[in-house]
């Protein structure tokens, strides 16, 4: 039995649960064994427990099987984590890969290159964990970039940007994914819009105005501007309105229409 | 006018009838034979999906069907999974929703075990499960609470009976009760107890109840009925199903086949839902 006393019904109960959820956790027998259960039933605990282990390993593996190609222990690193942690309570699929990730970062010496590629896959499940926190928000980003894919993009200096909430930066620091051309280290953001999770190499104006937004999700074309075009690397008005119009099709940023249009609004917009 | 009395049984209305919903029975689910039908929460909980797991305009009765909620835990479950719950359940405009008499972890903070093993037919588990419910039954109100009688393959050592247990929990909550047949049937040839008699001592504890058919199989090797919902639903479980609807008559809400493995075809489906309209009185 148990070495501290107990108070209540519940408090032994909470206690029995902690002993028994640790032990099944990780494929063991609980560890006051047979005495737990009914005599003669560790044949059926055993029954329970069989197999979790591998269907973990095959739920991470979906999650990440894809940085296989780029570790080739990756195998042998699953194994262990599975083995030394348990799946934390309300562990799904993407948040147990996530703590595969950092477990991996913390115990593997790995490559510059390794470490983009867990950096990449790292921000693509933190984007799934983002959409299924704030899946209203997810779907109203959604619906406003499908609006916007079918109309002109109209707006002025009034008009409001909105940081797609899924939106996560990542830091390329090698040239694995990127084009030889690509200068590292290297923004690169994750987001999901429309049903899919994508990752896109922003640079230049485009990587400033997102950089700008982020801190406050939503701010208008006016105050984008003064940023992106009076910062220590200025751009030209005719980059910011390329880069803008770059990340509303691209759906990292939407414009908001409610707010759209002074009366004199027209294409192309007049800035300050 | 005529005079006399109405059967029983026509004078009552008859469940609905329905499949729990996996991607094999999609083409069956606007049959007009389906009318009811049960998703799993954690396979409608795709966070990226634009639309809602089902069109709930095809449909009369719709139950979300959770994994997780762990209500034999000793805690309440946690915020962020009652959120995405709570979305599957609004956005397919569900009718009620269910979940195991069961425990898949300890604490919020705690660890995980995978699937829901059963709880000590205890008093601590009893007070428990019943805080559970009744929290769950407030936060989602007015939407109807079923609690599912799980297969199990060992029990801890309790103080009660399950059945016991169940109606305690059926009378301190006023939830419902998911009567699953197969898992009664499964546990009753696996434990050696009568299955009609235990329905017979839960049934009048549950005020409504939904009902589950699934078919599994005997294991030579395992000793045991494995409730796999690999085959068809096996004779000794009609039969079981059709005294569960004659001890449960005019408080059954819907009754839902379960398979996830070894799939029918359409006519597979269909023959089953006919099977069970026909059971309830409404061939």
């Amino acid at each position: 039995m148990f070495p501290f006393p107990l108070n209540t019904l519940s408090d032994d109960y909470r206690h029995q649960l902690d002993s028994w959820t640790h032990c099944m956790a990780v494929g063991d027998i609980p560890v006051t064994g047979t005495e737990s259960v009914q005599e003669g039933a560790a044949d059926g605990v055993r029954e329970f427990i069989d197999g979790n282990v591998e269907k973990r390993i095959a739920k991470l593996t979906t999650s990440a099987g894809c940085l296989r190609g780029f570790c080739p222990a990756w195998e042998g690193w699953t194994a262990e984590f599975v083995r030394s942690n348990p799946p934390p309570a309300y562990a799904t699929a993407v948040s147990d890969c996530l703590g595969l990730l950092r477990w991996i970062r913390s115990h593997a010496d790995l490559t510059p290159e390794q470490r983009d590629a867990l950096e990449g896959q790292r921000s693509r499940l933190i984007v799934e964990q983002r959409v299924r926190r704030d899946r209203a928000g997810y779907l109203k980003f959604s619906r406003r970039f499908r609006e916007s894919q079918d109309q002109e993009i109209r707006w002025n200096e009034h008009t409001e940007i909105l940081l797609n909430p899924s939106c996560t930066p990542a830091l390329f620091r090698t040239r694995l994914f990127l084009d030889e051309h690509a200068e590292i280290p290297a923004r690169v953001f994750s987001y999901a819009v429309d049903g899919a999770v994508h990752t896109t190499v922003l640079q230049g104006a485009a990587a400033r105005i997102i950089a700008a937004l982020c801190p406050r999700r939503r701010v208008t074309v006016e105050s984008l501007l003064s940023v992106a075009m009076h910062g220590s690397e200025r751009d030209g008005e005719s980059d910011v309105v390329e880069a803008l119009e770059e990340v509303v099709q691209s759906g990292i940023a939407a414009l908001i229409p409610e707010l759209e249009f002074h009366s004199e609004s027209a294409l192309p917009p007049r800035f300050p | 006018m005529q005079s006399g009395h109405l059967p029983r049984r026509a004078a009552l209305p008859i469940p609905r009838i329905g499949l729990a919903v996996r991607e094999e029975n999609r083409d069956v689910l606007t049959a007009p034979a389906v009318g009811a039908v049960e998703i799993t929460f954690e396979r409608a909980d795709d966070p990226l999906r634009m639309e809602s797991y089902l069109n709930p305009d095809d449909f009369e009765y719709v139950s979300v069907h959770s994994l997780k909620l762990s209500i034999a835990s000793a805690d309440r479950p946690r915020r962020d999974y009652l959120d995405a719950l709570r979305s599957v359940i609004d956005e397919n405009r569900a009718d009620a929703m269910s979940d195991h008499l069961g425990f898949t972890r300890h604490g919020n903070d705690g660890v995980e075990i995978g699937h829901f093993a059963p709880p000590p037919c205890t008093l601590g588990a009893l007070d428990a499960t019943c805080r559970n419910v009744e929290f769950l039954q407030s936060r989602f109100a007015p939407l109807p609470f079923f609690v599912e009688n799980i297969a199990y393959t060992f029990q801890f050592p309790g103080t009660m009976t399950e059945a016991e247990f169940l109606c305690s929990l059926f009378r301190r909550t006023g939830c419902g009760w998911l009567l699953d047949v197969t898992n009664v049937y499964a546990n009753s040839v696996n434990f050696g107890f009568d299955a009609r008699q235990f329905i017979a001592d839960v049934m009048p504890a549950a005020r409504r109840l939904q009902i589950h058919l699934a078919g599994g199989f005997w294991s030579e090797k395992a000793g045991r009925y494995i409730d796999s919902h690999s085959d068809p639903i096996p004779a000794e479980v009609w039969d079981l199903y059709e005294f569960a609807l004659k001890e449960g008559r005019g408080k059954i809400d819907a009754v839902f086949i379960e398979r996830d493995q070894n799939f029918p075809d359409d006519q597979g489906w269909l023959d089953e839902l006919a099977k069970a309209r026909a059971y309830a009185g409404g061939a």
